[in-house]
């Protein structure tokens, strides 16, 4: 990370409080609701997945928790530990499904698990907050939004930099680089440049294991169901668990885990929430069929010639965040544009987003990251893992959302599942 | 670990090199192992080269490979993996179908050429040759996956292979090994040919369809679902009523399956009327998603009655229901539709009518702002809040009049956020002068709100307006003009500023006053003004102890040394500098210090400090970093790690002294009325009372840095 002069990140600290002091946080409410709820009309939650990120689901506050799933009797006891009196264990999902009592299902399972849950959730009149990424396939993806939507469900992706918290590098939150991009200050189409110079690593660690010789499967780990749709495999400790992003049956190393953090803000402020992009371009060793490694550069282009660039080699330490004809922008809200601050000033804010889930949930209004721009997203994070995988360029069709003149690679968007399980 | 499998990589190789030397005839090196010592390839450019050469070699050199994989755990063969993944991703790229062919029909008799007792037989290799056909095989690769689906451990991944050929020709030998299938495989076949809608398969799926399992009994259902027989129509309506909980819901969900398959073979009319009974089957509360379903469906298939529907659904008490159903319209566009909501919402109940209102907001037909307006007067919040939105999103700067009074007159704290938030969406050229005449009448509870707004649109031309609020009598109103005066006043206001801070009434106003001030400095460039006391070169400007300090790479040094101070007296300044500490550095920043006398106490002592040294663990609160020596306490925490550049700012006009560092005000304070009555430390301090003085470093025998020291005096 290029180091910079005390000088410059006292200023801009400075120069972004000053211009965006006045930026207000979205009261709750915005968008019109019944007030408060009292506490007879409490939401329930279940949490599905509680060996990692699980356990801080069960944790998030705004509904009850009433039960936990898991398919590792351990981790399911370690967290009914944790957990308030009254919350019940299940190794199958199905179950608490059935459940009349539970408004809401949180799923925090191993990304291969997403769709075939969110769908089945839905379909049992849950609504849901899943963990990123959204699927492991583009085809899962459409299925979700297909099923969310048919049963009038609200849907939340596990990211919230479009719409909370400071985006990394950046000192604000994204709401001030959304205005920025709209204001049309620096032109069209735009470049945005995602890797280490601009404040996003792409941690890849989370690379798998060859060659590892199976192990028998712990008594507590019910490792038929844990792979669920996945091709079968011998088990070995590494490939579950904390270390399952390195395995492309059920994930995609630091794409699949940070790709939506990172890209999903940058879809909100380009404006792409219902396209893809029709070209993506990447620079990458060969992979192993079953372990995920790094790769040097993915590029995507949008039909409107606005372009992602995932760096995984942050060579370029003097690289813009977001370049445009007209004006760049730099981790650190630095620009090229002289008085920019005062010139934003001058524009409107983004339109307000619903940015409380269960206010979303009792109001039945769309969550501001949800199951159609969070697949949108998440397509970026697939199409990449595709052309990794692959190692080759693609085309895609938005509209469609299938390659142009690469059967092969179609059949990477609907992956065969293992029966019984199907979307 | 990204180390270690390379290790395991190279050693991979090594093996199978050994290997296919040995497998090759005496003296004579295979061509295959020099091409997979280089794999894997580090480059897409590679990759070609290596892929390319070896596909040329033919399907003898496929076969090797082959041969080369082995049982998991029993040996390495990664380089063997990544020869034949490669491969297949090579060859399934467009325009290759010769090499694609070669190869799928390569992997095909190395799974059905397979000798028992050998590697190739094993069930795992085997997966992994049938997942290379998930990338390349085609109907030529069929007949050897087909028979391979009697086997109980293989017809799982063979199915999957078959799977993502998906032709007719697949789905055919899924269909016919099904006939065959037993207990042990018919789940995966049924799921298979339901998956690629095999309708030949009907009859014998009718019959696994009344299994025991619950398992093949749903999957058979989800098969006859996807295929959209009507054989099976009455099968699943019964399902879908049943009272099992997981069975009814799963059931449920594939009858609406089937009732999309109907409707996409014609049969539109059988569709909705099972739609229709749905909606009377599934009335429980926790089933309003299959009426949302059914009614999406409804919608979808009805054309002009389907918004005669959607407008009555919108009417029901089902929250769900009814959204869904406003969902459902918020796509359908049209000005007598918006028309009709209109109508709609005007005799709705509260909730409903909040909730269209929301949803013409989102439909963004303009024709629904005249309600939208009327709305900001509902006696209801509920709809007041909807319409807030929506006015803001269909009006525009029209919304602006109706906005402000909403925020005029607004009864809680949630609603004026809402209003002012809603109004930060319009344009500037509609808002800001709307605002700044609304400003001096409205009520001293909105007062607050209209000066953020201008101050987030920059309305520097509103400046004087802004100044009038500070006369207000309410002490927010003061303080939120105080905040706006911190982004719109400039360096000719400071004055004015520093003369309202000495007269601030309370500590909250005194501190935002301070704000306002801290901002306004901070927007002043180093080229207004500001002199160079430092030139990077040598001590010139500088007398004292010139010895103690020296210039080192345009920094000055303190190396170690005493006091050294300025040629000139400065009175009001702001001075900007950085320094760079050592561990447990000790100096001082002199101000006001005259000639002659004590620095600390007849002039005045801004402490320079690592307070993080473990010798100054017990530190009076005088005497951390920043602290007027004795006098006033600085915030501690802002300073960065020892051996790092930090930037501080000090403003001194008359009492009143600011030290900002790195970006936080540290220390804000008349240091006379701090010292009143006594000052903290006990000690005498006449140097509070000086007006001017020289400034200076004040050297406690340590070493440490300073760089860019340049001062603006203040008029």
């Amino acid at each position: 990370m290029p180091k910079k002069t005390p000088l410059s990140r006292r200023r801009f600290i400075q120069q972004t409080a000053a211009a965006f002091g006045a930026f207000n946080i979205v009261p709750r409410h915005v968008l019109g609701g019944p007030g408060h709820i009292p506490p007879s009309e409490e939401l329930t939650k279940a949490v599905i997945g509680v060996g990692g990120m699980g356990r801080g689901h069960m944790r998030y506050g705004g509904a009850r928790l009433l039960a936990a799933c898991d398919v590792d009797e351990g981790h399911l006891r370690k967290a009914l530990e944790a957990a308030p009196d009254g919350v019940k264990g299940y190794r199958d999902f199905r179950e608490v499904l059935t459940r009349p009592d539970i408004d809401v299902v949180h799923i925090a399972t191993p990304p291969h698990w997403h769709g075939l849950i969110s769908i089945a959730a839905a379909e049992a009149g849950k609504d849901v907050w899943c963990e990123k990424p959204m699927t492991r396939t583009i085809g899962e993806g459409q299925r979700v939004v297909e099923a969310i939507q048919r049963n009038a469900r609200m849907f939340r992706l596990n990211t919230w930099f479009r719409f909370r918290s400071g985006f990394y590098g950046f000192g604000t939150t994204v709401a001030p680089i959304k205005k920025l991009v709209e204001s049309g200050m620096l032109g069209w189409p735009l470049k945005v440049t995602i890797g280490e110079t601009t404040g996003f690593g792409w941690k890849f660690y989370w690379s798998g294991k060859t060659d590892v010789p199976p192990e028998p499967v712990p008594p507590e780990l019910d490792y038929d169901f844990w792979l669920g749709p996945a091709p079968y495999k011998p088990y070995f400790p590494h490939r579950v668990h904390g270390s399952f992003r390195g395995y492309w049956d059920y994930d995609g190393g630091g794409l699949g885990d940070m790709g939506q953090h990172y890209i999903d803000p940058v879809q909100y402020f380009l404006g792409k929430d219902d396209t893809s992009p029709v070209e993506i371009e990447v620079d990458a060793p060969q992979q192993h069929p079953d372990a995920v490694s790094s790769w040097r550069r993915i590029r995507m282009k949008y039909a409107d010639g606005c372009e992602i660039i995932l760096d995984g080699e942050g060579k370029d330490k003097n690289v813009p965040y977001i370049e445009g004809p007209d004006g760049k922008l730099f981790r650190g809200f630095e620009s090229d544009i002289p008085h920019l601050k005062e010139k934003l000033a001058a524009f409107p804010d983004p339109e307000p987003q619903v940015t409380d889930f269960y206010e979303a949930v009792r109001n039945r209004r769309k969550f501001a990251l949800n199951e159609s721009n969070g697949h949108r997203s998440c397509t970026l994070v697939n199409l990449g893992k595709i052309a990794v995988r692959l190692g080759r360029n693609l085309r895609f069709d938005p509209e469609n959302q299938r390659f142009v003149g690469d059967d092969a690679a179609n059949r990477l968007i609907d992956q065969p599942m293992r029966a019984p399980w199907h979307v | 670990m990204r180390r270690s499998t390379h290790t395991r990589i190279t050693m991979a190789r090594g093996l199978l090199v050994l290997f296919l030397s040995l497998a090759a005839t005496a003296g004579a090196q295979s061509p295959v192992t020099g091409l997979l010592e280089r794999l894997p390839a580090q480059s897409t450019a590679e990759a070609n080269q290596i892929f390319t050469e070896l596909a040329a070699l033919g399907p003898e050199a496929i076969s090797d490979i082959c041969a080369g994989l082995v049982p998991p755990g029993t040996g390495d063969d990664t380089s063997a993996r990544y020869a034949l993944s490669g491969l297949a991703k090579h060859a399934s790229r467009a325009g290759a179908d010769s090499e694609r062919a070669m190869l799928a029909a390569s992997l095909c008799r190395a799974l059905s050429d397979a000798q028992p007792g050998t590697a190739l037989a094993d069930v795992q290799v085997r997966a992994f040759l049938m997942s290379q056909l998930e990338l390349v095989g085609d109907d030529a690769s069929v007949p050897t996956l087909s028979a391979l689906l009697s086997d109980e451990d293989l017809c799982e991944p063979a199915t999957q292979a078959l799977l993502a050929i998906g032709t007719p020709a697949a789905a055919e030998t899924l269909g016919t090994a099904l006939s065959d299938a037993t207990d042990a495989t018919a789940v995966t076949l049924i799921k298979a040919t339901g998956e690629l809608r095999y309708a030949p398969a009907v009859p014998t799926l009718l019959h696994w369809a009344i299994h025991p399992d619950r398992k093949v009994r749903l999957t058979s259902l989800y098969a006859l679902a996807n295929i959209g027989a009507p054989e099976a129509a009455g099968m699943l309506a019964a399902a879908a009523d049943n009272g099992r909980p997981y069975e009814r819901m799963k059931a449920t969900s594939l009858y609406l399956l089937y009732i999309r398959r109907l409707a996409a073979q014609g049969k539109e009319k059988q569709a909705r009327r099972a739609c229709r009974d749905l909606l009377k089957t599934h009335h429980d509360p926790g089933e309003s998603n299959v009426r949302a379903a059914a009614l999406a469906f409804l919608a979808q298939s009805q054309g002009r009655t389907a918004k005669r529907a959607l407008l009555a659904a919108a009417e029901s008490s089902d929250k769900e229901y009814r959204n869904a159903a406003l969902d459902l319209a918020c796509e359908i566009p049209g000005e007598r539709f918006t028309k009709k909501w209109v109508r709609k919402a005007r005799g709705a109940a509260t909730e409903a009518r909040a909730d269209i209102l929301a949803m013409l907001g989102r439909r963004g037909d303009k024709a629904a702002l005249p309600l939208a307006l009327k709305a900001l007067d509902d006696a209801e919040q509920p709809v007041r809040m909807a319409a807030i939105d929506a006015s803001a999103r269909l009006g525009g700067g029209a919304a602006v009049p109706g906005l402000l009074k909403t925020l005029q007159r607004a009864k809680t704290d949630e609603e004026r956020d809402t209003a002012k938030c809603a109004l930060l969406r319009l344009p500037t050229e509609s808002l800001v002068p709307a605002v700044a005449e609304a400003l001096p009448d409205s009520p001293a509870d909105t007062q607050p709100a209209l000066l953020d707004i201008l101050a987030a649109r920059r309305a520097t031309g509103q400046l004087d307006t802004v100044f009038a609020a500070i006369e207000s009598e309410d002490e927010a109103v003061r303080i939120a003009a105080f905040n706006a005066l911190g982004v719109l006043a400039s360096e000719g206001d400071l004055a004015r500023l520093f003369g309202l801070l000495a007269e601030a009434p309370s500590e909250d106003e005194e501190a935002a006053a301070q704000d306002a001030v801290v901002a306004i400095v901070e927007q002043i460039p180093d080229s207004e003004g500001f002199i160079e006391l430092f030139n990077g070169v040598d001590l010139t400007g500088w007398r004292g102890d010139t010895d103690g300090y020296s210039v080192e790479d345009g920094v000055l040094l303190c190396r170690p040394g005493g006091n050294l101070f300025t040629v000139d007296e400065y009175d009001n300044f702001i001075l900007r500098f950085e320094f760079k500490l050592t561990p447990g550095a000790n100096n001082g920043l002199g101000i006001h210090v005259p000639a002659k006398g004590h620095p600390s106490y007849d002039g005045i002592e801004l402490q320079i400090l690592d307070d993080s040294a473990e010798k100054y663990a017990h530190l009076k609160p005088y005497q951390y970093h920043g602290s007027v020596y004795g006098v006033v306490p600085a915030k501690t925490g802002s300073q960065n790690d020892v051996g790092e550049w930090n930037v501080e700012e000090v403003i001194v006009k008359g009492p009143r002294i600011i030290v900002n560092l790195n970006g936080t005000t540290i220390v804000g304070a008349d240091v006379v009325k701090a010292a009143t009555p006594g000052p903290m430390d006990g000690h005498e301090h006449p140097g509070l009372l000086r007006e001017t003085g020289y400034i200076g470093f004040l050297g406690h025998g340590d070493v440490l840095e300073f760089r860019n020291i340049r001062v603006k005096p203040l008029k």
